[in-house]
C-alpha cells in the first residue's frame, strides 16, 4: 500500500513539474535575486558591482523624487480603490439586474477589461489635450469657453490617470462582485421582501453583508494590482509633467533601463514588495474579522 | 414577477449610461482613424465621419512594419496559449489528485506567487537572458508569457477538475488506462467549456502584455502592444494621432469582436474565478 501511495505521488509530483517548475525558475529565483542585488551598488555604464550593505535603501530616504513618487502611488491606489468599489458595486448591482439589453451591457463591460492598457494610455494622451481631445470637446459643449491642460497640470494630470485606470478596470472588478451577488440565495430577499422591507433595506441588510468578504478580497487584489501599476504612466503621461504621475514600478524601470542603477533599482523594487505585503496582510486580517462576523 | 416601470426606466437610463461612457471613448479611436489628419486638428469634433478615408492607414504602413508586427504577435500568442493551457491541464490533474501535503504547499505557492510583482522579477531574467543571448527570441516571449498565465490558468481547471466525479475516471483505471490516457482522453472532452474558456481569457492577456516585450525585445521580434509606443512622439503632451488611432483601430477591432462573440465563456471564466479566490 505504501508503495503504491509513493508512486502516486511521484506521478502527482511529475505532472506538476513543467508548471511548478517554469514559475520557480521565471518568478521565485528573480525575486530572490533581486533581494540580493538591492544589497549591491550596481551601474552598467560605469561597471560598478560592489557590495553596498543596506546604502541603496538610505539613499532612497534621501531620494525626494522617490518619496513624491511614494505619494503619488498611495493617493492613485487609494483615489481609484475607492471609485472602484463605488461604480463597481453599482455596476455590479446593474449587470445582475433583469431587463432586456442585459446581454448586450454584459458584452460591452468586457470591453475595457480586454482594451490593451497601453492602447488605453496612449489615447488618452491625445484625449486629453486641450484643444483636440474629445474630453474636453465634450465640456466645451456645455461651457464652451473651457480650457484645461490636463497633462500639463500637476493635479490635473493626477487626476487623469486616475480615470482611465478607472474606466479600464471598474468594469472586471464589476464582474467580481457579480459572482458573489448571484451566489446569494434568492429566499433570503422573498424572505425580506415578505417582512415588508424596501429595496435599500435589503441591500444594506442582505446584499452587503453576503458581498462583503468578496469585496474585502478584492479590495486588496485589485489595490496590489495598482500598486505594480506600469503600463498606463509609461503610455499616457511617461510620469510627467515632472515625476508627478511618477509610479513605483515606473521609477524601477528608469532606474534600471534609464539610468541603469540595477542595485538602487531592485532596492525601490524590494521596497515595493514589502508595500504590498503589507496591504495584503491587512487585507486578509480585516476578511477574517468579516467572516467571522457573518 | 411584476416589475414597476419607473424602476425598469431607471435601469434603461443607467445601462445605457454605461454603455455610452464605455463604448464613446472607443467609437472615438476608430472615427479619428478615418478621419483626414488636418480635421483631427480642428475643433469642435465630428462624431460621425464627415470624409471617411484611409490615408492614416496607409501613412501607418510606412512608419511601421505591420505584418511583422502582426506576425509575431500570433506566434506569440499561439504557442503562450498552447503551452499555457498543455503543462496547466497536467499540473490540474497532479494538484487535483495529490494527496501528499507538499504537493498541496506546492499549489498555495504557485497561486500566491501570482502578486509578485513583475517588475521585481523582471531585472535578474534580463540579465540571465541577455547572458544567455536569448533576448529578442520567440523563445523567452513565449516562456515568459507561459509563466504569466499558469496560476490563473491552474486556478480555473484545478477548481473544475475537482467538481468532476470520481467515478469518471474510476472505470478507465480499472481497464489499466494510464494517467495520460485519463487526462487526455476521459477527462479533457468533459472540461471543454473550461479550457475554452481559459483559451479565450490567455489570447486577450496575450495582446494585453506588455511590460515582458518592452524590456525583452528590441528589433528582431516585435510586439503589437510595443509597437504602438514606438510611432515617435511629437513631445510628451503630442502624438501622432492620425497613425496611433489606425494602430490602435487594428488592436481593438478583433478585441472587440472577440469580447461580443464569447462574452458568456469570459464572464463565466472570470466569475469562477472570483469565487474560488
Amino acid at each position: 500500500m505504501a508503495h503504491i501511495k509513493k508512486r502516486w505521488d511521484l506521478l502527482c509530483w511529475l505532472l506538476v513539474a513543467p508548471a511548478l517548475g517554469t514559475r520557480i525558475f521565471c518568478t521565485l529565483y528573480p525575486i530572490l535575486r533581486t533581494v540580493y542585488d538591492s544589497l549591491f551598488q550596481i551601474n552598467k555604464i560605469r561597471r560598478i558591482n560592489r557590495f553596498n550593505g543596506i546604502g541603496n535603501y538610505i539613499q532612497m530616504l534621501q531620494d525626494t523624487n522617490l518619496l513624491d513618487t511614494i505619494q503619488f502611488t498611495a493617493i492613485f491606489t487609494i483615489a481609484s480603490i475607492a471609485l472602484h468599489t463605488l461604480l463597481g458595486v453599482g455596476l455590479a448591482l446593474l449587470l445582475n439586474a433583469q431587463f432586456r439589453g442585459r446581454k448586450v451591457l454584459r458584452s460591452v463591460v468586457l470591453i475595457p477589461w480586454a482594451t490593451p492598457l497601453v492602447v488605453a494610455g496612449i489615447a488618452a494622451t491625445w484625449a486629453f489635450n486641450d484643444m483636440y481631445g474629445f474630453v474636453n470637446d465634450l465640456i466645451r459643449r456645455v461651457l464652451p469657453s473651457f480650457s484645461c491642460d490636463w497633462l500639463v497640470g500637476l493635479a490635473t494630470a493626477r487626476w487623469a490617470v486616475i480615470l482611465v485606470d478607472v474606466w479600464k478596470d471598474t468594469p472586471f472588478y464589476a464582474i467580481m462582485i457579480l459572482a458573489g451577488l448571484q451566489s446569494i440565495p434568492a429566499d433570503l430577499y422573498e424572505a425580506a421582501l415578505a417582512d415588508g422591507s424596501g429595496p435599500v433595506s435589503s441591500f444594506f441588510r442582505i446584499t452587503l453583508p453576503n458581498i462583503a468578504p468578496l469585496m474585502c478580497t478584492m479590495t486588496v487584489f485589485f489595490s496590489l494590482w495598482r500598486l505594480t501599476q506600469f503600463d498606463l504612466v509609461y503610455a499616457m503621461t511617461q510620469g510627467g509633467p515632472g515625476t508627478s504621475t511618477s509610479l513605483l514600478s515606473y521609477r524601477t524601470y528608469i532606474e534600471a533601463f534609464k539610468n541603469l542603477n540595477f542595485g538602487y533599482a531592485s532596492a525601490i523594487s524590494v521596497v515595493l514588495c514589502l508595500f504590498m505585503v503589507v496591504v495584503a496582510a491587512a487585507g486578509f486580517r480585516a476578511k477574517k474579522h468579516l467572516d467571522f462576523e457573518t | 414577477m411584476k416589475r414597476h416601470p419607473i424602476k425598469t426606466l431607471g435601469v434603461w437610463f443607467l445601462a445605457a449610461v454605461t454603455v455610452a461612457v464605455i463604448v464613446f471613448p472607443v467609437w472615438w479611436i476608430v472615427l479619428s482613424s478615418i478621419t483626414p489628419k488636418d480635421q483631427l486638428f480642428q475643433t469642435p469634433i465630428h462624431y460621425f465621419p464627415v470624409h471617411p478615408t484611409l490615408e492614416n492607414y496607409r501613412g501607418l504602413l510606412e512608419k511601421v512594419n505591420l505584418s511583422s508586427l502582426i506576425r509575431d504577435t500570433a506566434v506569440v500568442t499561439f504557442f503562450a496559449m498552447s503551452l499555457s493551457l498543455l503543462i496547466c491541464l497536467l499540473a490540474a490533474y497532479g494538484f487535483s489528485h495529490a494527496r501528499s501535503k507538499g504537493i498541496k504547499a506546492a499549489y498555495a505557492l504557485l497561486i500566491g506567487s501570482t502578486f509578485l510583482p513583475m517588475i521585481s522579477t523582471i531585472l535578474p531574467m534580463f540579465e540571465l537572458f541577455s547572458w544567455l543571448k536569448l533576448c529578442d527570441t520567440y523563445f523567452v516571449l513565449i516562456l515568459l508569457y507561459t509563466n504569466n498565465f499558469i496560476p490563473f490558468t491552474s486556478l480555473i481547471l484545478v477548481s473544475f477538475m475537482n467538481q468532476l466525479p470520481a467515478s469518471l475516471e474510476e472505470a478507465a483505471r480499472v481497464d489499466g488506462a494510464g494517467a495520460m490516457t485519463v487526462i487526455f482522453r476521459i477527462l479533457l472532452p468533459v472540461m471543454k467549456p473550461a479550457v475554452t474558456t481559459m483559451a479565450i481569457i490567455n489570447f486577450i492577456l496575450c495582446i494585453n502584455e506588455f511590460i515582458t516585450p518592452l524590456i525583452f525585445t528590441t528589433s528582431k521580434v516585435s510586439m503589437l502592444s510595443v509597437g504602438i509606443t514606438m510611432i515617435p512622439r511629437l513631445n510628451q503632451y503630442q502624438v501622432p494621432w492620425d497613425n496611433i488611432s489606425a494602430l490602435a483601430t487594428i488592436m481593438l477591432v478583433p478585441i472587440v469582436l472577440f469580447v461580443c462573440l464569447f462574452e458568456k465563456n469570459i464572464m463565466s471564466g472570470l466569475m469562477a474565478g472570483s469565487i474560488k479566490q
